[in-house]
């Protein structure tokens, strides 16, 4: 993992962002869809706090709640320690998102839709080129906002969150259409910004992105928490702990493992994916090629695998059939020869899931 | 408050369909002097000689025939009819090629087309100010940064009822201030100004009204095309409703509820129509009536008052409560 700045330990600090019992439904023609259930969330101030979850898990919905947009059903938000969303015109000023894609009046230029939320929000005016260059936008500035590419129009929104100076942003899939140049300049952006004292909510279903940038992340699945803590913490996880081994009958060697409480996942060229699927810590290899051994499956490869997000996350979302929604990582097919979904091949790993208080 | 309020005003500043509406209003004011100077010019020499002679000729075949002609008098007479409705001898004012208009009839003609154009333009404007920020979403960005709905509402309705207001005000003016101008040009006395500025000045609850309805129509279907299509909706649902009245004339009674007649009341101070019906008698001949009808002002600023509080808090209601994505 690549973390510019070291993980800062979350428990004794305060909270930038904290939910409890948070609920949202929606009602349409086809019936009630519950967004967002029972949601527990807490943000440390300071840092890059990933909040990821598939398509459809319940981010944005969480977001527009934070920021008024959406009523929540029940529950409570706090930012700043300021109940919100009724103290949220006193603490609005601490906070700057942008909730999915950039959203200015198309036929207004990039300049004077800034214009209008610098009046709006009693910054002087002069700011506005000041933002305008921090983002590198002053050459295209007078240009309509629809002409902006999606870069531009992302560097254009962070600007607009600028003009406050926050110290809350709130990021909603901020990579979305961006080309590898964009992702890059705006996970700089977020680590910048975090490396000022900033606090920074990146939301994401892009793993491999948050694991750069964020210090904590929580992850969600169907509008519940599923885990939330540093980031080295959820890696160190026993779900985190990945072997992969190399056996010349892998059916024979998953059926030894399963009942033994490992995790297993079939790869290509027989191999395996091995992991604890309880929540035991203290991975042992040898183990592994113990019990294989006594069944007469000798290993003829044994790798530790670099835990990441994207594997834990895999880990903790497979139960939660996120996959139903045709939307979300877990609805990938599964290999040939692998295990049923929602079985015992990948375990959840719920140790990961603290409190920061 | 006041920041928003000049923020909103710079949008409405800022938006080319503003500057375009006001283009087009200021182009049919200009279209309507043309029509002033043309009817309160004096006729030419070459019209009066016109004139003249299609006059003397109409009544030199008159002459020629009066015995028949006073016999045409006299039979239409017989039947009931009085003299002037018979009389059929040449007039001269009959073969002028146009009349000449007053001031005062041109001024009204000015001030109501002015009245007119300028509150549609404002209906739309104001049905696109609002939904073109729903349907970009940039409401829901505004919102990040404002997050009281409350705020956010008054600001945006202000900002189009000055705009609006200020602008009906001085492309009102500017129709009187031509018309009494070319007026004096075509050298004709320039009278009653006060009751054109009158009808202007009730003009300018046009542009409220227009405002408020395209505004709140947009809040709550959140979309421009969705606001002015309820208003040709309701356009089409009128012209079938006087297809139906037609059939119907007990249905003439809503006549009083309909907006246009009421608009027409308050820019002219009360209006008067007139409800047509046909009934067959026992002797099985169709008699057919008309009974005169008035809209007061009072009636029509009160029927204003209540569809505009309806509409404001409707829509308010829905701006506060509603789910923005």
């Amino acid at each position: 993992m690549t973390v510019a700045t070291p993980p800062r330990r979350a428990r004794s600090r305060e909270l930038a962002i904290e939910t409890s019992a948070l609920r949202k439904t929606y009602r349409s023609r086809k019936g009630r869809h519950v967004a967002v259930e029972g949601l527990d969330l807490q943000v440390p101030r300071g840092g890059v706090h990933g909040f990821l979850g598939p398509n459809g898990s319940g981010k944005t919905t969480t977001i527009r709640m934070l920021l008024g947009l959406i009523t929540a059903d029940s529950g409570q938000m706090s930012v700043f320690d300021r109940p919100v969303p009724a103290s949220l015109p006193e603490v609005v000023g601490s906070i700057g998102a942008i909730v999915e894609a950039p959203k200015f009046s198309p036929t207004l230029s990039g300049r004077r839709n800034l214009e209008l939320l610098a009046t709006g929000i009693g910054t002087p005016r002069s700011r506005v080129s000041e933002v305008l260059g921090e983002v590198g936008l002053l050459g295209r500035d007078r240009d309509a906002f629809r002409k902006y590419s999606l870069g531009m129009k992302q560097r254009l929104a962070i600007a607009g969150t600028l003009l406050k100076d926050p110290d809350l942003l709130i990021f909603d899939e901020p990579t979305n259409g961006l080309d590898p140049a964009g992702i890059h300049e705006i996970r700089a952006t977020m680590r910048g910004l975090a490396e000022r004292g900033k606090t920074v909510l990146v939301s994401s279903h892009i793993l491999s992105e948050v694991q750069q940038v964020a210090d904590t992340v929580s992850i969600i699945g169907r509008g519940r928490l599923l885990a939330q803590g540093d980031v080295e913490e959820i890696l160190a996880a026993p779900g985190g702990q990945v072997v992969r081994v190399g056996v010349a009958d892998p059916g024979r060697a998953a059926a030894v493992l399963t009942p033994a409480g490992f995790a297993v996942r079939p790869l290509p060229e027989n191999r395996l994916e091995v992991r604890r699927s309880d929540e035991q810590p203290g991975f042992d290899p040898a183990q592994v090629t113990w019990l294989l051994a006594q069944q007469g499956l000798f290993v003829f490869e044994l790798t530790p695998v670099k835990a990441d997000l994207e594997s834990v996350f895999l880990d903790l979302t497979a139960d939660e059939h996120l996959g139903a929604t045709g939307h979300g990582p877990a609805a990938a097919p599964p290999p040939p020869g692998a295990p049923p979904p929602g079985g015992s091949a990948v375990g959840p790993s719920r140790a990961a899931k603290e409190n920061w208080r | 408050m006041i920041r928003l309020l000049r923020a909103e005003l710079l949008r409405l500043r800022s938006r080319k369909l503003t500057w375009i509406a006001l283009a087009a209003v200021l182009l049919v004011v200009g279209l309507t002097q043309i029509a002033v100077y043309t009817s309160v010019r004096p006729l030419t020499a070459t019209e009066q000689a016109q004139a003249q002679g299609q006059f003397q000729q109409a009544q030199r075949e008159y002459e020629q025939n009066k015995d028949r002609n006073e016999q045409d008098v006299q039979d239409c007479m017989a039947q009931g009819h009085p003299r002037e409705d018979c009389y059929y001898a040449p007039k001269l004012e009959e073969f002028a090629q146009r009349t000449v208009s007053t001031f005062e009839e041109m001024a009204t003609l000015s001030v109501t087309v002015t009245a007119f154009v300028s509150a549609l333009g404002l209906l739309l404007l104001s049905a696109s100010m609002v939904g073109a920020e729903f349907s970009s979403g940039a409401m829901s960005n505004w919102l990040t940064f404002i997050p009281t709905r409350t705020r956010v509402y008054v600001s945006k309705l202000l900002s189009l009822l000055l705009g609006g207001v200020a602008a009906t005000a001085v492309v009102t003016a500017l129709a009187i201030g031509l018309t009494a101008l070319l007026t004096r040009i075509a050298g004709a006395d320039v009278t009653s100004v006060g009751a054109a500025a009158a009808t202007g000045g009730r003009g300018l609850l046009l542009a409220v009204i227009a405002v408020v309805v395209g505004f709140t129509l947009a809040m709550l279907t959140r979309h421009t095309i969705a606001a002015a299509g309820a208003v040709l909706g309701y356009l089409f649902l009128s012209f079938v409703l006087q297809i139906v009245m037609g059939a119907l004339p007990s249905l003439q009674a809503i006549k009083k509820l309909q907006p246009e007649l009421n608009a027409l009341a308050v820019l002219d101070h009360g209006y008067r129509y007139v409800d047509y019906v046909n009934t067959m008698g026992p002797d099985g001949q169709y008699n057919y009536t008309e009974t005169p009808h008035v809209i007061t002002f009072g009636e029509s600023s009160l029927y204003w008052a209540v569809v505009l509080l309806v509409l404001l808090a409707a829509s308010y209601l829905a701006f506060r409560r509603r789910d923005l994505s």
